[in-house]
């Protein structure tokens, strides 16, 4: 089982430095109004015995050239007690309690007095008198001085720093200019940075990167966001590859920081009859790629729209595709498919005695040998979005079937069953 | 008591996602491999396709069109039964070259469902001008993995590194009514295996949703 240990650093070092230097032992942290409280259980077998994790924490301190108490003990009571009250580094026993004045002891104003008058000046001198004695005469609230100073309690870390974010800041000594040596440090970053993430069970779906430029006054900002959260470092380098690649910074980069937003992190599906899809990492990357090559506004997922306009659907390039299978599967035989022409093929119509006779386009002609129509679509009147036109679907001799449109006088193909 | 016997709805889990075949409408489609379906404009070759994506897409398979000319129509797609939210839509404006990039790149991700490029629009002549390693590199990439790569266009183009290619070929067209008021009912449609070589061609009907 491991052994129960709190270190409690009092400083007047802020409260930034008193966190970072806490989070290198442990991701279990109380701020304390003047300093900071933190878990050490379990250290011992990676530092070794409490006066080694005293030595290693009181180097920390010492590289950010901070001065303060430190002690350590089983005990969160005792740990504060002593950082508190007494100057430099402690191990807390039995004996460092004892030595502790009275008038360091949380008692009522009145009882500091009434002790002094009795001439118990210090810890060791109250601990002589019978428990039963002082609880009968100062009442059972008096217990918990008694707890206090016997090393015994049970009060537990309230965890009252809530972060969103971790960071990793890098200054260069030369100024970066090529991609290829920016993305390497980057990727060193990215390490420390989810290393640091999974020490405290989060994961992430948000990284900026702040790029301090050589040549300008103004930093360079870059803001990747995904849709699931994620730790892969491959990944999230190949992301920020790409998002560099499309916007270049423009400048040697003399510093950078990478800012890590903490995420919960996504339960792994595990089955065996898991249906066939890329993994959320591999799609996004895919996609961010054809992006690149035809542009972020065409790829995504086809959304169909509830108007009613001529073409009542659109691409959500905002979306990629889920992966859900449908709850009620209706598939009948094969339906006939409609395919657009883009842009529209501008038409010639013969019309012989109120029938459509012959048709023609610069890819195709040919006489009509069935149609269905007209079909008569408006809407939008009230604006100048206003449209209006008539639709025939329309059979010609070599057996193709197309959509011919009239429309404010001309006639279009615009689209084709296949 | 252990029984041998699996339930259908198993069974057809594993068949669905085992690397094997696809069976949809008297065809069986190998997965991992590069299939054509080629023929005449109305023969049927995109509803086919659409149908196929609707089969996988519910099933929570991801689809993608890699639609060259932009002429992938949503509402058909969705009265198909496709379910949209599992395709992903590549409109290409025409960018021959850019497609078959797009179309690269989906083939190595190795996990999608299938991929439909569509050249049913596409100029012969931008056609003609694709090298025949291109198709080759595509046939090396997608083999063992799961995805069905299908490239369908009015004429064979892949050539002879295609694993199935599929003939389509209209037999009639059905109208209903009659004088001024018809409706489209349905194309008659005949499917000839061209590789491999099959003996019969499959007959098959292909109906408007209205």
């Amino acid at each position: 089982m491991v052994q129960k240990l709190f270190a409690c650093i009092i400083s007047d070092a802020g409260g930034k430095q008193l966190i970072e230097i806490a989070k290198g032992f442990s991701p279990r942290l109380e701020l304390l109004e003047n300093g900071i409280l933190f878990d050490v259980g379990g250290l011992d077998k990676l530092i070794g015995t409490p006066q080694k994790i005293a030595e290693r924490i009181s180097q920390a301190m010492a590289l950010r050239n901070m001065s303060g108490n430190l002690a350590i003990s089983t005990k969160i009571e005792s740990a504060v007690l002593v950082a508190e009250n007494r100057s430099g580094i402690f191990i807390v026993g039995e004996k460092q309690l004892e030595e502790l004045p009275l008038t360091h002891i949380p008692l009522k104003n009145d009882l500091h007095k009434i002790f002094a008058l009795l001439g118990i000046k210090n810890v060791k001198e109250l601990k002589k008198i019978p428990e039963k004695q002082l609880i009968a005469r100062y009442g059972p609230e008096f217990r918990s001085v008694l707890d206090l100073v016997h090393g015994k309690g049970n009060r537990t870390i309230v965890q009252n720093i809530k972060e969103t974010c971790a960071s990793w800041i890098y200054e260069l000594d030369f100024a970066v200019e090529s991609l290829e040596q920016l993305t390497f440090i980057l990727a060193h970053g990215l390490d420390d940075l989810f290393q640091d993430l999974s020490k405290q069970g989060f994961s992430t779906e948000r990284i900026d990167i702040d790029l301090t430029l050589e040549s300008r006054t103004r930093d360079k900002h870059y803001s990747i966001t995904i849709s699931f959260p994620s730790t892969d470092r491959i990944f999230w380098r190949k992301l920020i590859e790409l998002r560099l690649g499309e916007d270049s910074p423009g400048a040697g980069i003399t510093g950078i920081k990478l800012t890590a937003f903490f995420a919960k992190p996504r339960s792994a599906q595990i089955g065996l009859f898991a249906a066939i899809k890329p993994n959320p990492e591999n799609l996004l990357l895919t996609a961010s790629k054809i992006a690149k090559l035809v542009g972020s506004e065409n790829i995504g997922i086809p959304v169909v729209l509830n108007q009613r306009i001529p073409k009542p659907f659109r691409l959500d390039s905002k979306k990629l595709p889920s992966g859900r299978s449908a709850s009620v599967i209706t598939l009948t035989g094969i339906p006939i498919c409609f395919t657009n022409f883009e842009p529209e093929l501008p038409a010639q119509a013969i019309i012989q005695t109120r029938r459509l006779i012959y048709l023609k386009t610069a890819k195709f002609k040919g006489r009509v040998v069935e149609y269905g129509g007209v079909w008569r679509g408006t809407s939008q009147w009230w604006n100048a979005a206003h449209w209006k036109l008539d639709e025939w679907d329309v059979e010609i001799e070599t057996g193709v079937v197309y959509r011919l449109v009239y429309r404010e006088g001309d006639w279009f193909v615009t689209g084709v069953y296949d | 008591m252990l029984s041998l016997v699996k339930k259908a709805s198993d069974l057809q889990h594993e068949r669905a996602y085992s690397n094997e075949y696809i069976e949809i409408h008297g065809l069986s489609l190998l997965r991992g491999s590069l299939i054509e379906f080629y023929g005449q404009t109305s023969a049927g070759k995109s509803s086919f396709v659409l149908s196929l994506f609707a089969m996988l897409t519910n099933n929570g398979e991801i689809c993608s069109v890699v639609d060259v000319d932009n002429s992938f129509d949503p509402p058909t797609a969705k009265s198909g039964g496709i379910k949209l939210n599992n395709i992903l839509w590549i409109k290409c404006g025409g960018a021959i070259e850019a497609a078959l990039t797009a179309s690269d790149y989906l083939v190595q991700a190795r996990s999608f469902g299938a991929i439909w490029i569509n050249l049913n629009h596409t100029p012969n002549n931008e056609i003609n001008a694709i090298p025949t390693t291109s198709w080759y590199r595509f046939r090396n990439k997608i083999k063992n993995s799961p995805t069905l790569l299908i490239v369908t266009a009015v004429s064979p183009v892949i050539g002879s590194a295609k694993q199935q290619s599929i003939q389509f070929s209209k037999a009639k067209t059905v109208w209903t009514g009659i004088g001024k008021c018809k409706l489209l009912k349905e194309f008659s449609v005949n499917l000839e295996s061209q590789k491999p070589l099959t003996a019969m061609p499959i007959k098959t009907l292909l109906r408007k949703d209205y």
